[in-house]
């Protein structure tokens, strides 16, 4: 019964977002922010934070698992509301709690031969602090506006001196071959304030993802997994191209889902404490990253995992994990990457048995 | 389609012109010009997003002559921000909305049309991309 009411809570949810998106595009694909698949222990990276406001994105790992985000009540949003910092000038503010209105919600479909997992969650931007004042925000902004805008009305006013006549195709022709020309010899615009958007200085993210297990792929047997509810702060240093972020997270685990092979059964209501971080070193299409995660609670146990991202094109990432993940009954001990496996420590890994 | 409003023989308008943006562009103004098709093509615009606005857009104006011309709007935005450059810009760009919404001044009937006409073009060297958008005032 859970089950189901999980299944429909997540159809339900897919729904929402598909319908506030005016189309689902299958090839934007970034693998690294589902907090339904964080939950499962079954993403490359469990430390995660990206507080822009997303469509609505279909992520896969493996062929085994398959995961959806995106943002909730986001389809209107107008000027920088995007980046949490409203529609004029005098609601810039470097420390912004806007974002708290447009959680992320995510789902996960997780499945071996014996045993699925279904998921949902949901994520909250809680603030965002740049790396700036009000007024240099605003200074900037205003500089990036006057130089766009002395530009186009050159372009316009050397269109409208050579003849063309304002809404052919020729105008629109020219127009749009004097702006590369010009484009090219004028130096470049003022980027500052991109910058400071493209990488707040720091955030703070929570999350909440509930699952169920369905063994056996039998829905009535299905059953309580897991509960978490974490927290991710993300320190970003430097700008543009070249980033190192830092990461800090915590999380309060409870889980229904640890299978005993002597007396097949689940055991009820285990309780984790997880703490630890994440440091990430973005380079162009690269992106290099280490995480540790420590264990506490009913049951002693630490994650160790590198990752590697690479950017294929900007729309197609390709993620792959290598380390020791937390040793459970369902998850394989060994991070996979792409389907191959580099297990490194394979030995006391539990072994699971289905059901007769 | 081409665009075409009919004023009923009512000598003036008012316009309001919007940009539903949830892709990170940094949106950077709307520039509205009227050409009256006699053969000289204007350069000044009529009307520009206030300054304080971040959203290109223009809040409803005040009415004004229209002499049966032509509205010229173009928008400009940023992509600067976008942590996936250019290919990510150009995959969103084709799905921002604009919405544009003439009001004939004698009656008050409103009228509404939306997308642009022209666009995306991108201008590399900038950063931004720009759309073009022409309603012709029968």
């Amino acid at each position: 019964m859970k089950s189901r009411i999980t299944i429909a809570l997540l159809c339900t949810t897919l729904q929402i977002i598909t319908a506030q998106s005016s189309d689902t595009d299958l090839k934007k694909v970034e693998i690294l922010n589902s907090t339904s698949l964080a939950l499962l222990d079954e993403s490359a990276a469990i430390i995660t934070s990206n507080p822009n406001v997303k469509e609505f994105n279909i992520n896969t790992e493996s062929l085994q698992s398959i995961s959806f985000d995106g943002n909730l009540f986001s389809s209107n949003l107008q000027g920088l509301e995007y980046y949490g910092l409203g529609k004029t000038t005098e609601d810039f503010a470097p420390f912004t709690m806007r974002k708290i209105h447009m959680p992320a919600v995510s789902g996960a479909y997780s499945s071996n031969d014996s045993l699925s997992k279904v998921a949902i969650g949901i994520k909250f931007n809680v603030f965002t602090l740049y790396n700036s004042t009000q007024k240099k925000m605003t200074d900037n902004y205003n500089l990036m506006v006057k130089d766009i805008s002395e530009f186009d009305d050159a372009v316009m006013q050397q269109v409208a001196k050579e003849g063309y006549i304002i809404g052919t195709d020729e105008f629109n022709n020219r127009f749009a071959t004097l702006m590369q020309e010009l484009s090219q010899k004028q130096k470049k615009s003022p980027e500052e304030f991109a910058d400071l958007l493209r990488a707040p200085l720091l955030t703070l993210d929570v999350a909440s993802a509930y699952s169920v297990i369905i063994p056996a792929k039998n829905f009535n047997d299905s059953q309580s997994g897991r509960f978490g509810i974490w927290s991710t702060l993300a320190l970003t240093l430097g700008r543009g191209g070249t980033d190192l972020k830092l990461f800090g997270f915590c999380r309060y685990l409870q889980d229904n889902s640890d299978y005993n092979s002597e007396s097949k059964e689940f055991t009820n209501h285990i309780e984790y404490f997880d703490y630890g971080s994440k440091a990430q070193l973005d380079l162009d299409k690269f992106a290099l990253a280490y995480e540790y995660i420590k264990r506490n609670g009913d049951g002693k146990n630490y994650r160790s995992v590198g990752f590697i991202q690479y950017k294929v094109s900007d729309n197609l990432y390709i993620t792959g994990g290598f380390g020791k993940n937390f040793e459970s009954s369902l998850n394989d001990e060994a991070v996979t990457l792409l389907g191959v496996r580099w297990g490194i420590n394979t030995k006391d890994t539990r072994s699971w048995e289905a059901e007769p | 389609m081409k665009k075409e409003f009919t004023p009923n023989g009512c000598p003036k308008i008012k316009l309001e012109v919007q940009i539903l943006n949830n892709f990170g562009f940094i949106a950077l103004s709307t520039k509205v010009y009227l050409d009256l098709q006699n053969g000289r093509s204007t350069d000044k615009p009529l009307f520009v997003t206030p300054p304080y606005l971040t959203d290109g857009s223009i809040p409803l104006t005040l009415d004004f002559k229209h002499y049966n011309g032509l509205l010229f709007i173009r928008h400009i935005l940023s992509y600067g921000a976008m942590p996936g450059g250019i290919a990510e810009a150009e995959e969103a760009a084709k799905k921002l909305k604009f919405n544009y919404r003439i009001i004939n001044s004698c009656d008050g009937t409103a009228s509404d049309y939306r997308q642009s006409d022209h666009g995306p073009e991108f201008i590399d060297g900038k950063k931004i991309v720009y759309f073009i958008t022409s309603i012709d005032i029968l």
